[in-house]
Parts: C-alpha cells; sequence; structure tokens
C-alpha cells in the first residue's frame, strides 16, 4: 500500500464521517411552538369563563374568566399538543358541566383561533386555522369573520371594487384573501343596512381578520393583526461565511502530495532508524 | 392586561359608533420560571477546532513508523495551513441537555411584548451558550437583486432592518458570519444551540427582548424555507442565520444556512 492511497484512505474516511454527522445534524424544519388565540363571538351569550387545558398536561390548565361578547385576546405561544377548549358561565364553578367545549390539537408553526359562535341557543366553538403563509410582495392576507347576527350574510371588499367575498354568513368565517398592502377603504355591505366604511392601513407580508360584531341592532367591523411578516422578505439565503473554516479539499491534496514526498524522503531514514534501534536492542 | 397584541396593529378601529371592547383579560395563571436555571446552564462549549494528529510514539512495525514519521515531520512543516478543518456539529449535544424553558400557556407576562418606540432598532446581540455578551449590531439591508447583504465585519453580527422591531411582532432577522477567510467568524458555533437556550437582543431605546430557541436548522441556500424565516407570526420571534453545510471552492460560498428559530420569553 503506497504512502498516497493511505492518504486518501485517510482522508475518504474523514470526510464519510464529516457527511455523516452532518447529516444527522440536519432536522427537519419543524418549530416546537403553537399559537392560540380565544374569541366570545356569540352576540347573545353572556359573559363566559374560558377554560383552556393541556391534554398531556392536565396542570397546565387556565382560565380567562368574564370573556364577553366581541373579546379577541391575544395570541398566546404554546407548547404543540392538544387542548380542551371549554366554556362556563361567567362565574360558573370549574366543577360544573361546561356549556360547550372542543379540542384543539395545535401543531407546531400554526396558530388558532378558538371563537364562540353562532346564537346561545346554539353555541358551537369554532377552531380557525389562521394563516401564516406570506403573501404575494405588495399583499397582505385578509379574512372575514362575521360574528354580527344583525349582518345575516354580508359583501366585503374594498370600497368601489369588487368585493373579495359575498354572502359571508353570520357565525362563519372567509378563507384569507391577498389584498395590496397600504391604506384603503374597507366596505361590508349588508342587505338593507347603510354600508359599513372603515379606514384601514394593512402591511405587506402579514395577515388580518375583519371582525364583524353587532352594535345597538347595526353591525360594526374591526381589523385585527393576526400576524406580521418581515416588512421585506430577502430573496433566498444569506452569504454569511468565507470558507476559513471549511475543509480545504486544495490544502488536502497538497497534504498528500507532501505526506508522499516526505514519505519518501523520511522512510529511508525511518528504516535506517528502526533498524539502528533494532541493532542497538539485540546487541 | 388588555393589550392590544402589538402596537403597530392598525387599530380595533371601528366603523360605527365607538369602539367594540378591549381584547378581554386574560388569565394571570402561570408557572414560569426556569429562565434563569436555563441561562446558567446555557454556557459555552469547550471549541473543538481540528488539530494536528498527534503521532503515535511507540512503534513496533517500522511502516508504522514511517507513516507516523511522515505525519509528523508533515504536521510541524505544513503546520497550521492545513488543519483548519471545521469540526462538524454535534448531533445531540454531547454534554447534559440544557434544561428546555417549556412555553408557557397564556402566561400574561410572557408574550406581552414591550411596545417599540418608533424609532427603535436592535443594537446588541447577547448568546450566552456562545460567549457573546453585549455584542453590538450593525444594520443589514438588501441589495438591488433584493438579496440580504451580510454584515460587512465577520466579527459582528447585523439586524435586517426590514423585519420586526425586537419585540414587535413578527420575525426579528440577524445575519452573522461563520468564518472569515482565515477563521471563526461571530456565528462559528450558531449550530450548536439548542432548544430552550435563551438569546437577548437588546434596543436602542434600552429594552432587552429575550427570546427562547425552538429550533436549529441546516437548509440548502437554493431551497431557502423564506415563508419560516421571513414570513408572518403570530407573536414576536427571532431568526439568527450563518452559512453552514459544504463549502463549495469553486464558487466560494458555502451550500447551506444554518437558520435558528426563537420565540418571545419576556423582556426587561
Amino acid at each position: 500500500m503506497t504512502m498516497l492511497r493511505r492518504v486518501l484512505i485517510l482522508v475518504a474516511a474523514v470526510g464519510a464521517a464529516l457527511g455523516l454527522v452532518l447529516a444527522a445534524a440536519a432536522p427537519a424544519m419543524a418549530a416546537d411552538q403553537a399559537y392560540l388565540r380565544l374569541a366570545h363571538l356569540s352576540p347573545d351569550t353572556p359573559k363566559v369563563d374560558v377554560y383552556v387545558a393541556s391534554v398531556a398536561d392536565p396542570g397546565n390548565s387556565i382560565v380567562v374568566p368574564g370573556v364577553g361578547y366581541g373579546a379577541v385576546s391575544p395570541y398566546r405561544p404554546v407548547a404543540p399538543g392538544s387542548y380542551v377548549v371549554s366554556m362556563r358561565a361567567a362565574g360558573a364553578s370549574k366543577d360544573s358541566p361546561p356549556v360547550i367545549s372542543t379540542t384543539v390539537d395545535a401543531k407546531a408553526g400554526q396558530a388558532y383561533t378558538v371563537a364562540g359562535t353562532g346564537l346561545s341557543a346554539s353555541l358551537g366553538l369554532t377552531v380557525l386555522n389562521d394563516q401564516l403563509d406570506l403573501p404575494p410582495a405588495g399583499k397582505a392576507a385578509v379574512r372575514c369573520i362575521n360574528g354580527a347576527v344583525s349582518a345575516s350574510a354580508v359583501d366585503i371588499g374594498q370600497a368601489d371594487k369588487q368585493p373579495w367575498a359575498t354572502g359571508v354568513k353570520f357565525a362563519t368565517t372567509t378563507p384569507y384573501t391577498d389584498v395590496n398592502a397600504g391604506t384603503w377603504t374597507l366596505r361590508v355591505t349588508a342587505p338593507g343596512k347603510p354600508p359599513v366604511d372603515l379606514p384601514v392601513t394593512v402591511d405587506q407580508n402579514s395577515t388580518y381578520s375583519v371582525v364583524l360584531l353587532d352594535k345597538k341592532g347595526a353591525f360594526s367591523a374591526q381589523i385585527i393583526r393576526d400576524s406580521a411578516g418581515s416588512q421585506v422578505a430577502p430573496v433566498g439565503g444569506v452569504e454569511t461565511g468565507f470558507g476559513g473554516t471549511a475543509p480545504d479539499p486544495l490544502a488536502l491534496l497538497a497534504f498528500g502530495t507532501a505526506a508522499v514526498a516526505l514519505g519518501a524522503v523520511a522512510a529511508p531514514t525511518a528504516v535506517r532508524l528502526v533498524a539502528g534501534v533494532r541493532r542497538a536492542r539485540t546487541r | 392586561m388588555s393589550r392590544p397584541p402589538d402596537r403597530r396593529e392598525v387599530g380595533v378601529a371601528t366603523a360605527q359608533a365607538g369602539a367594540v371592547g378591549p381584547p378581554s383579560p386574560v388569565s394571570r395563571a402561570s408557572g414560569r420560571g426556569g429562565l434563569a436555571d436555563s441561562a446558567r446552564r446555557a454556557g459555552a462549549r469547550p471549541r473543538e477546532d481540528g488539530s494536528a494528529v498527534a503521532p503515535p510514539r511507540s512503534a513496533q512495525p517500522r511502516r508504522v513508523v514511517r507513516v507516523a514519521l511522515a505525519v509528523a515531520v508533515l504536521a510541524a512543516l505544513v503546520g497550521s495551513a492545513v488543519v483548519a478543518v471545521r469540526t462538524p456539529p454535534p448531533g445531540p449535544a454531547p454534554q447534559a441537555a440544557p434544561a428546555v424553558v417549556p412555553p408557557v400557556l397564556f402566561d400574561p407576562v410572557a408574550p406581552a411584548p414591550q411596545p417599540a418606540a418608533a424609532v427603535a432598532t436592535a443594537t446588541t446581540l447577547d448568546v450566552p451558550r456562545l460567549q457573546i455578551s453585549r455584542s453590538s449590531l450593525t444594520e443589514l439591508g438588501v441589495d438591488d437583486a433584493g438579496v440580504l447583504i451580510p454584515p460587512s465585519s465577520i466579527a459582528v453580527a447585523g439586524w435586517f432592518t426590514g423585519s420586526a422591531v425586537p419585540g414587535e411582532v413578527g420575525p426579528t432577522v440577524i445575519a452573522g458570519h461563520v468564518d472569515s477567510y482565515e477563521g471563526p467568524g461571530i456565528f462559528y458555533r450558531l449550530d450548536t444551540l439548542r432548544p430552550g437556550d435563551l438569546v437577548t437582543v437588546g434596543r436602542s431605546d434600552g429594552v432587552a427582548i429575550r427570546y427562547r430557541v425552538t429550533d436549529v436548522v441546516s437548509v440548502p441556500k437554493d431551497a431557502f424555507p423564506t415563508r419560516q424565516v421571513y414570513g408572518p407570526t403570530p407573536g414576536p420571534e427571532l431568526r439568527l442565520i450563518t452559512c453552514g453545510g459544504e463549502f463549495d471552492h469553486s464558487a466560494r460560498r458555502y451550500l447551506r444556512n444554518v437558520v435558528v428559530s426563537a420565540v418571545y420569553a419576556d423582556a426587561s
């Protein structure tokens, strides 16, 4: 076996080991984080206490007391997993049977709105999967959550343009629609009602919910930001290295060549040395 | 606590009479803790730079002697020029895994982001595990092609000014070099961060935002996960980016990026 071959084998083995370790260190993209938010969108349901309990860790249970119609909580980061969300009348014992409950399977990297929806007689807990996709450049994503029974079916869009959603019924939610980022007037129209205009400013790469609520017999609109992205999304990856600490194949080749050269020089010396040692030993 | 999720919000504007009720109060229940503990444990690990092969001393067969001699002479001659072989990132952390701070469920303290002053910028970075302490941040933008321009120095990281102000809803993006032509850069060991590690970004208004690492991934640059890095998030998050993977010597560039994702922990 030549010295060169030996060096090459060594280089190959080290390379293979590097490759294996690098492969092992590249897990799939998955954040260990989900977001949950609560909303009360049932016009005739009095205030409720909302319970959120982790199925995996029942001790990790909390109560949000006295949640009234129209309330939308901020998002809370939670560990991915199943959560039981229950509503009880405000002040009711935590041991009393809930008015309603549902289970949310919160997945990593996702966001959810759990909303009490519909009229009290048919109260439901709706789990909305909130979009976290990056809207196209220059766009924001907006959806409509109709929590106003006085607006039983609405059209929604930018004023003086074709509405992007029509006939949105009470207790339903539209998918997100990409809209122009910037400042403009949002218009919501319902049969037999004066249109409701809402001046809005929406940022690109952000997502929003327009929430419709009953307000003194009429309906109102509010816009809530669901999530925000980078104002500008750069193209591709980032060039953040010059290779000074990377294995250098040229250097390795130089190493190999030098090894051979040195081996050629050193070998006879070594042989003589060893022979000398042996001779010394045998003497 | 009935603050809307974030100050930059368009506002809970109401079209007709008056505002609708503010967001509901959220419960104060909670089991926080472990943060300081985790910070303590998040000490840096010893660097494992590649180093010269130590020649074996004992040498009976002459072949071994020959190899050993050759290697020894070589190591002495070629010296440091050859042996800058970057240690690959270890799979699981060899030492005891740092305590993972569990995400807190509906803790009123945790996710209430400090409203950023309109002019606030990201100014300093602390990454205890990497022994980065109060390191100043430069500001980064994009070039004409829309590509993020990396910091001009390898010794400091930079905050992408098109990303969220630290503590605001959205991803705050910080990039730093893994190395120069000659040696390690500020994010040389970025891939050794582990879920639960804490990273603090200081702002120009004196507020410090602490984030908890949720994952560390290596991604190919030609399939860069733009959505996961720059896309919308419901809360304040942080991304730390550097280079990794194979180095393409002809193109003089690494083929992968290492991306650390973190979520809001607290502010001080």
